[in-house]
């Protein structure tokens, strides 16, 4: 079962480029591939695809002379709706299949087994999504051109259609790959599958306006408000959303007990980072003032952080505390409380990141803003304590229990701070959840600021407090019978 | 040399205890089996031990590491083969061992001669551009193993290998695993068919309820069982199968025995007698001194083994949870 036994020839051939390149390719990228391009689906899909377009081009090539300028923007949108079908409803289902498969027929725990990361995992079916989409983008580059050539389009829009149709294409693979993650048990996994299906659906559905009428529309709604520069936006967007999925989807599937918040964690750092660059370069966000945007996307970052850092697990697991016990520097931040403690400190690093922004900001309401949002995010933490660890620790068992629970006190306080609002608009009630609070905040936060900021503090204090128990009494194996 | 060694495993699933100070040990060159009923903790000990699933308390070493605190260091010396696990479509047997093969990191040279290896290891060679999907039962448990296989592991975690398989693959079967013992890896199995486990395992654990019943090789623990349900018969005053050999024909043999009060039932084939007599070891003792006495050329007279199943029947009560 080893090497040695190998003939000397075959060990010491040198591999060439491509095999070599092929070699360190994500494993799950080239199982999938092959896997798809031996599909039923995909082969009908791309045939279809492809069979269509050439039945459009023929039939305007037939109709149309030269220089007849309707012809080629109604060409284009056909094309563009028999090509979004595949990139934007077809793909996407079929990625959102591909990872709940995985986990539906148990071999995610083979791949586990093997070392292969969450992370790795994904990125290889977006990988798999990304060349699938290129290959469909070959297939339909040549009828684009032949749009083009038929005149009464330009360039740039048939670039941008080239361009943004299949990047939309992979934000909805990411969005499905990232729901994918979501389902724990396989009910759910099919409910969302359905759910995935009918929202690319429906959007391709009301995408077909726009595509049989391009005559008409065309991109014009790309340039509306933003100009040239919305394009480079979209695209960075796009990044950060793909990002996003595919982090916030791996830690989801990483095991309970790993430490699953450094992904999202250097991910709600970069996301203020990127905002302050495309900030500073971007005209039409320049003239909104960077400090302020940047402490705003910032404090959401924390506040998301937060969250996530509440859905992490409640004990210390054995490899947490062996984590805790080898690294003197991470006592500290288990202060915070055990479970999410280093996603707990980088919300705290963000949350001041944006209240230093927002006190830099030339904008009153922005400071508000910040430390409202700094407040709502500490609140949330704490309840998610409160909820994890106290209240339903002992009838809410599971993790996912307890997410639902937080979820479900957070819903019934935003409810009861939108019927305040019900009694005035500006009612201090609004203050009970962060959506409204947050706008009262914006629209009046020299009034309101206060309010929020002592029950953010009193759930600073009560959270360090819940910690400072916890690292003092900890015991990783507290409670189980026989533990030691 | 390879050391498994489960220590005091506890797991809980919110009230249910599935595996409750649940400890054993075995070394390279052993087959280990995990013998117990539907939802006795096998697979939840193995997963644990796989590194797939966290115990609530104690540990899983392999060479004094810990497979739960260091699991990503110790999983690629492990291979697991569960008892159920999907197949990937639209992929051939050679595209799937690849694959597995390029997930544990192996690359160029390596990986061919990974997969070589253990597609004639598992005689897969007719099969390799079949498609996963097509093959029967026994195929694909051939398959699952050369997957475990893949990356060359010390300790191979099989659950229930054997399955829905035929006779003769699981015959087959039997013989991979004793092979792969032989070439040095610990090996856990656990099997529903026990006369397969009694006949290739060096020692076993008997689980129910999440708790060790019984635990050693397999001589021992029946040994220990028959000397208990003969001393539980002999207290009873009930009869026990004792075995019977001669060493050559005697021609009044059925009248002999027929003549004796202590003989419940008999049974003759030729030279070998099974009969019913008292459990009590003196009364025993007498009867053989009688029976050499009238001439019978006894060469072998002993109580009945009790088989694995025997065993591992009045060990469990077939309490599930």
């Amino acid at each position: 079962m080893t090497t040695a036994d190998a003939p000397a020839a075959v060990v010491t051939r040198r591999p060439g480029i491509v095999r070599r390149l092929l070699d360190r390719a994500n494993p799950v990228l080239v199982r999938y591939v092959r896997q798809q391009l031996r599909s039923r689906a995909f082969i009908v899909v791309f045939s279809l695809v492809l069979a269509i377009a050439t039945l459009c081009a023929l039939s305007v090539a037939g109709q149309v002379s030269l220089g007849d300028t309707g012809a080629a923007p109604a060409l284009l949108g056909l094309l563009s709706a028999t090509w979004t079908f595949a990139v934007w409803v077809f793909e996407p289902v079929s990625v959102f299949r591909a990872v709940a498969r995985e986990r539906d027929d148990n071999t995610w725990d083979l791949l586990r087994l093997t070392g292969l990361s969450p992370g790795r995992f994904l990125r290889g079916i977006m990988l798999a999504s990304v060349l699938q989409g290129l290959l469909y983008m070959a297939a339909i580059a040549p009828f684009f051109m032949m749009a083009y050539l038929l005149r009464g389009i330009d360039l740039v829009t048939v670039a941008l259609a080239l361009v943004l149709i299949p990047v939309a294409g992979w934000c909805a693979s990411a969005g499905a790959i990232g729901l994918a993650c979501l389902g724990y048990t396989k009910g759910l996994r099919t409910a969302l599958t359905a759910l995935v299906a009918v929202t690319c659906g429906i959007i391709w559905f009301m995408s077909l306006t726009m595509w049989l009428n391009f005559e008409h529309i065309g991109f014009a709604f790309v340039f509306f408000g933003i100009g040239e520069d919305g394009v480079f936006i979209a695209l960075d967007f796009a990044v950060f959303w793909v990002a996003t999925c595919l982090v916030l989807g791996a830690a989801l599937l990483r095991h309970p007990s790993a430490n699953r918040a450094t992904g999202p964690r250097v991910l709600a750092f970069l996301i203020p980072l990127d905002v302050a660059v495309v900030a500073f370069a971007s005209d039409p966000l320049a003239s909104h003032e960077l400090f302020g945007v940047t402490g705003i996307v910032a404090g959401l970052c924390a506040f998301v952080l937060g969250i996530f850092a509440v859905a992490e697990d409640f004990a210390v697991t054995p490899r947490q505390a062996r984590d805790t016990a080898r690294m003197r520097w991470f006592q500290l931040p288990v202060l915070f409380a055990p479970g999410g403690a280093r996603g707990r400190v980088a919300f705290a690093v963000l949350s001041a990141l944006a209240v230093v922004f927002g006190a830099l900001s030339e904008q009153d309401d922005v400071l508000a803003v910040t430390l409202g949002l700094a407040s709502y995010a500490a609140i949330v933490m704490a309840l998610g304590d409160l909820v994890g660890r106290r209240l339903y620790r002992s009838t809410v068992t599971t993790p996912f229990g307890r997410r639902v629970a937080t979820v479900i006190v957070l819903a019934v306080l935003t409810f009861l701070a939108v019927a305040g609002m019900g009694l005035g608009p500006k009612s201090p009630l609004g203050l009970l959840s962060p959506l409204p609070g947050l706008w009262l905040l914006g629209d009046r936060g020299s009034d309101y600021v206060a309010i929020v900021l002592v029950p953010g503090v009193v759930a600073w204090i009560t959270m360090i407090a819940f910690g400072a128990r916890q690292t003092l009494t900890r015991d990783p194996h507290a409670g189980a019978p026989g533990g030691r | 040399m390879t050391e498994v060694r489960i220590d005091r495993l506890w797991r809980r699933f919110g009230a249910t205890t599935a595996v409750a100070d649940v400890s054993f040990e075995f070394t390279a060159g052993q087959v280990f089996g995990f013998i117990g009923p539907n939802g006795a903790g096998k697979t939840t000990t193995m997963r644990i031990l796989a590194g797939l699933d966290e115990p609530s308390a104690g540990d899983c070493t392999l060479d004094g590491r810990s497979t739960v605190q260091d699991a990503d260091l110790v999983a690629r010396r492990i291979g697991y083969m569960p008892d159920d696990y999907g197949t990937y479509p639209h992929m051939t047997v050679a595209e799937y061992l690849d694959f597995f093969a390029r997930a544990y990191g192996l690359g160029g040279d390596r990986r061919d001669a990974a997969v070589a290896d253990v597609v004639d290891f598992c005689q897969l060679g007719d099969l390799r551009e079949k498609l996963v999907t097509s093959l029967s039962k026994g195929m694909r448990q051939r398959l699952g193993l050369g997957r475990a296989l893949v990356h060359d592991p010390d300790l191979l975690i099989l659950d229930e290998p054997a399955a829905g398989l035929d006779p003769r693959a699981r015959v087959e079967l039997r013989q991979l695993i004793r092979l792969l013992a032989r070439q040095g890896k610990a090996i856990l199995v656990s099997s529903h068919i026990l006369a397969d486990l009694e006949e290739i395992c060096d020692a076993v654990a008997i689980i129910e309820l999440g708790r060790v019943v019984a635990t050693g090789t397999v001589r021992d623990i029946k040994r220990s069982v028959q000397a208990r349900l003969e001393d539980a018969a002999r207290e009873a005053g009930e009869h026990v199968v004792v075995e019977v050999r001669l060493a050559r024909p005697h021609a009044e043999l059925a009248r002999v025995l027929a003549e004796e009060p202590e003989i419940a039932n008999v049974e003759i084939h030729d030279e070998r007698v099974t009969l019913t007599c008292s459990a009590d070891p003196d009364a025993r003792a007498a009867l053989l001194a009688r029976l050499i006495g009238r001439g019978l050329a006894v060469s072998h007279f002993a109580a009945r083994d009790k088989s694995l199943e025997d065993v591992f029947m009045h060990l469990t009560e077939g309490r599930v949870q």
